[in-house]
């Protein structure tokens, strides 16, 4: 089931509510949590019924092992435990995930066909194992602990940050649900919540399904052997980074204001990243909860060691930075972009942004001495920040593109090899897949990303996610404005949500972070 | 991360504040999506929503209706089936010739199934075309679905008049009409903008465009009603459309009352056709084309036969070169179809011309 659908909506969603509500404020407030856990697996179950129980074995087997590496004083022994699990609980993941693809070309290189073909990967698998392994591995360090299988079980299994993240901590999320809710604050969670998720849907229908009309026809095709100019490919180039870019920002706007309606805060996920003036500070403002899950169980565990190594072999500076700091962060990087799937395209994806990164971090190296105390000025932040969109914007291409061949018909139609692609037909070039319509697409786009707030922002008085004081003094927006609880800013919210359910039934598309 | 910072959470505001500003976000969006359907638009522009699809004929339908002066005896509504079969120039042809008068046939249908669209297409028929005597509505082995053009296609008032209990389209349709409304209301405010005109189209197909004929759909794609299928190709295609008549060796069994309440479009759109048509003093006759090798009687015969005459051309199921592919008829078909339809219905016109002759 999805957030933007009808369903969801206008049945699932209020049912759960006020179900959720009742049971709290009752003597049957313990059934509160398995109502929540059945409410999920039935939300999983509307999408793909098949692997509800690889789920609940998941869960369980995941808990089983917590409470044995709780229960066991060795450090040796608990080392066992969570190397079997997470081994476990990768192996699962490769093996649903990347098996069908590896073994289909390893079978292809023969002229035969693989038997695990049909092997089709489980949705959320990858959210719902990575917040599993951080889980076993918080447990080994001794900074969460098993209490109880059904609070656990609501942990991973809540249907808000499922299908898609945020990639919460078993100690930001258990706590809280932990408390029953106190009936003073419902009202104020459901409102604070609509709202949020009202942007969401807003987003997603509004910009991203628009964007969407536009970036679709030019990578479809170049799929089919198309050989798109300078500006339709640049153009389908900017839509999508647009179309992705509020596809799960409003998606995360979305879980976030469903489980804020649940009375639940979460993790921030994503804090207008395309207003970073460098790809490093871009990535941890992109999908926060997924680079904050690679930053400690990937980054760290590999920089670590790493480090330890260039200072006992007694490495010059720059040895020493290419094997502590660019090697894992160019890891980190493959492994971000090999998460999403098993092609060669996400590999792409990766390497280009593993790059990137690398060479932000050698400009860092070279230039630190010199920019020492000194604030960057508006000219040199200008030329960082369109030199982050670009980089962006162009990783964006091997993202999309449905093979690496298509990706290459872009980028060669970007380098301006199959001509301008200025069309003379109004009609065409205003129709989807026609190039006019894209630019004023783009500029509002942009606009909207560079020069206003983001829900966070805007919502910054009710604390609308966990470490906000962290973030609330984070890249403050050109045109600044809050929300306030009065009737003109409900009334503006009701146009907003109003908006978003009529462009869902425009034909709003799935969104792109369900399939990874 | 202590557990205090996340849990503890101050109220900001009162709550009883924050129900009532609940209660106003919710009537706001419920006013908004309300006056959205008041929204005002050119009709022509819905009609227009097709136009390089298969469903392309619909604007030649509002056009027949609404802009050609050419008087309307004879109208056929339904599916693809009736559109590839039943020529409308043949037609007025040939009971034209038996009858001694002209008489002007046009074929409405559109492709895909749903009753709700034949229902909204003989409305817009009746309300502009009081003269029509006999609509012929196509009769299929299984039709329970919404027309994928009804939600695009029908006034605000008729999707929300649709059958509510248990109509699985209901909010789907209901819910589209707020972007539906606004996006017709911008098209109506500047349609050139859009590639549609609220004026009279000149590229009209004419009075008599034939859908029974060859032709190339504004896309590009050809219609070609010449073709005869393979006869593997039928046999395959015939076998689909018996296993998707959900009966065992496609056998049809009179429905249950339980089915009967869980998909109402069919006969209740049917009923308010027959309705319509009683209320301008037209015929309803129902016309039955059988797909490829089909068993006899795969439909509810008493259903329709309470509502009006049935014609059931069982006959031609078995000749393998009368049909373009499992479910519709070619070029052969259509001259041996055409014929038996104008024979099968002269006599009704003929009764219904001695009645009016009668009655003045």
């Amino acid at each position: 089931m999805s957030f933007n659908s009808l369903v969801f909506l206008f049945a699932f969603l209020p049912f759960v509510l006020i179900v959720y509500y009742c049971l709290s404020l009752t003597r049957l407030h313990s059934l509160r949590l398995p109502f929540l856990v059945l409410m999920t697996l039935l939300f999983y179950a509307h999408a793909q019924p098949r692997y509800v129980p690889l789920l609940l074995v998941s869960i369980i087997v995941n808990y089983l092992l917590a409470v044995l590496i709780v229960r066991t004083d060795h450090h040796r022994t608990k080392q066992i435990w969570l190397i079997l699990g997470v081994t476990a609980n990768a192996g699962t993941l490769l093996y649903l995930k990347y098996f069908s693809a590896v073994s289909g070309a390893a079978y292809g290189v023969f002229g035969a066909t693989s038997p695990f073909v049909n092997i089709v990967a489980p949705l959320a698998i990858s959210f719902y194992t990575f917040q599993q392994i951080g889980f076993l591995v918080d447990v080994a360090r001794g900074r969460a602990i098993p209490d109880g299988l059904m609070k656990y079980m609501a942990f991973v299994a809540f249907f808000p940050t499922l299908l898609s993240g945020p990639i919460t901590l078993n100690q930001e999320v258990a706590p809280q649900l932990a408390v029953r809710p106190d009936r003073r604050s419902i009202a104020q969670n459901l409102l604070i919540g609509l709202v949020i998720f009202s942007f969401g849907l807003f987003k997603k229908t509004v910009f991203a399904d628009t964007a969407a009309l536009w970036a679709d026809p030019v990578f479809n095709a170049a799929q089919g052997g198309a050989h798109p100019g300078f500006f339709l490919s640049w153009g389908a180039a900017f839509t999508y980074t647009l179309q992705i870019y509020f596809d799960f920002s409003g998606y995360s706007d979305m879980a976030i204001g469903v489980a804020r309606m649940l009375g639940i805060v979460l993790p921030l996920n994503f804090f207008s990243p395309l207003r970073s003036t460098s790809i490093s500070e871009l990535w941890r403002r992109w999908h926060m909860t997924l680079s904050r899950f690679v930053r400690m169980y990937i980054f760290q565990p590999l920089t670590i060691p790493l480090t330890r190594l260039s200072a006992d072999r007694g490495y010059g500076r720059w040895t020493s930075l290419a094997v502590s700091a660019l090697l894992p962060t160019f890891l980190s990087m493959l492994i971000i972009g090999t998460w999403h799937g098993p092609s060669w395209t996400y590999v792409a994806f990766g390497i280009m942004h593993g790059t990137f990164m690398c060479i932000n971090e050698v400009y860092n190296a070279i230039t630190k001495k010199r920019r020492r105390g000194k604030k960057d000025t508006r000219p040199a932040l200008f030329v960082f920040g369109l030199l982050t969109l670009l980089a962006f914007v162009s990783a964006e291409v091997p993202f999309r593109a449905d093979s690496m061949s298509a990706a290459w018909r872009i980028f060669a139609g970007m380098a301006g090899l199959y001509g301008l692609g200025i069309s003379s037909d109004r009609s065409a070039s205003l129709a989807s897949g026609g190039n006019a319509m894209m630019i004023p697409i783009i500029a509002v786009g942009l606009c909207i990303v560079y020069l206003f707030p983001n829900t966070e922002q805007i919502m910054d008085r009710v604390r609308p996610a966990l470490e906000w004081d962290k973030w609330r003094q984070v890249d403050p927006a050109r045109f600044s404005f809050m929300f306030n609880f009065n009737y003109v800013w409900v009334g503006a919210v009701s146009v907003v949500l109003f908006f978003g359910f009529a462009f869902l039934s425009r034909g709003s598309t799935s969104f792109i972070y369900f399939k990874f | 991360m202590k557990m205090e910072n996340i849990v503890s959470e101050e109220a900001v505001i009162e709550t009883s504040r924050a129900w009532r500003l609940m209660g106003v976000l919710l009537s706001s969006f419920a006013a908004l999506c309300f006056l959205s359907i008041l929204l005002p638009h050119n009709r022509y522009i819905r009609y227009q929503q097709f136009d390089y699809s298969d469903l392309f004929k619909l604007r030649w339908d509002y056009e027949r209706i609404h802009n050609d002066p050419t008087p309307i005896d004879v109208a056929i509504i339904g599916s693809s089936r009736v559109e590839a079969a039943l020529s409308g120039p043949d037609l007025a042809a040939a009971l034209s010739t038996k009858l001694g008068r002209p008489i002007h046939v046009a074929n409405l249908a559109v492709p895909y199934e749903g009753r709700n669209l034949h229902y909204i297409v003989a409305k817009e028929l009746l309300a502009c075309h009081p003269e029509t005597k006999l609509i012929l509505i196509s009769v299929v082995e299984r039709a329970d679905i919404s027309h994928p053009a009804f939600r695009y296609i029908a006034d605000a008032k008729d999707i929300l008049g649709a059958p509510l209990v248990i109509n699985h389209y209901f909010a789907e349709d209901a819910a589209f009409l707020p972007y539906r409304q606004m996006s017709y209301f911008v098209q109506s405010i500047a349609p050139a903008w859009f590639g549609k005109s609220s004026a009279f189209r000149k590229d009209y197909l004419g009075t008599d465009f034939d859908s029974t004929r060859s032709f190339r759909i504004p896309g590009g794609r050809l219609i070609d009603r010449s073709l005869v299928a393979p006869q593997q190709k039928l046999t395959r295609e015939a076998a689909e459309l018996k296993a998707g008549l959900g009966n065992a060796d496609g056998y049809w069994v009179q429905p249950s009352a339980w089915y009967a309440l869980n998909e109402p479009l069919e006969p209740d759109y049917t009923a308010r056709i027959s309705a319509l048509a009683k209320q301008s003093g037209a015929l309803v006759v129902f016309v039955h084309l059988p797909f490829y090798s089909s068993r006899p009687g795969q439909y509810d015969h008493a259903a329709y036969e309470r509502l009006g005459p049935l014609l059931d051309a069982q006959q031609f199921s078995n000749n393998a070169e009368f049909y373009a592919d499992g479910g519709h008829f070619n070029r052969y078909g259509i001259d041996k179809i055409s014929p038996w339809i104008a024979s099968a219905i002269n006599p009704y016109l003929d009764s219904l011309h001695s009645k009016n002759i009668s009655r003045r």
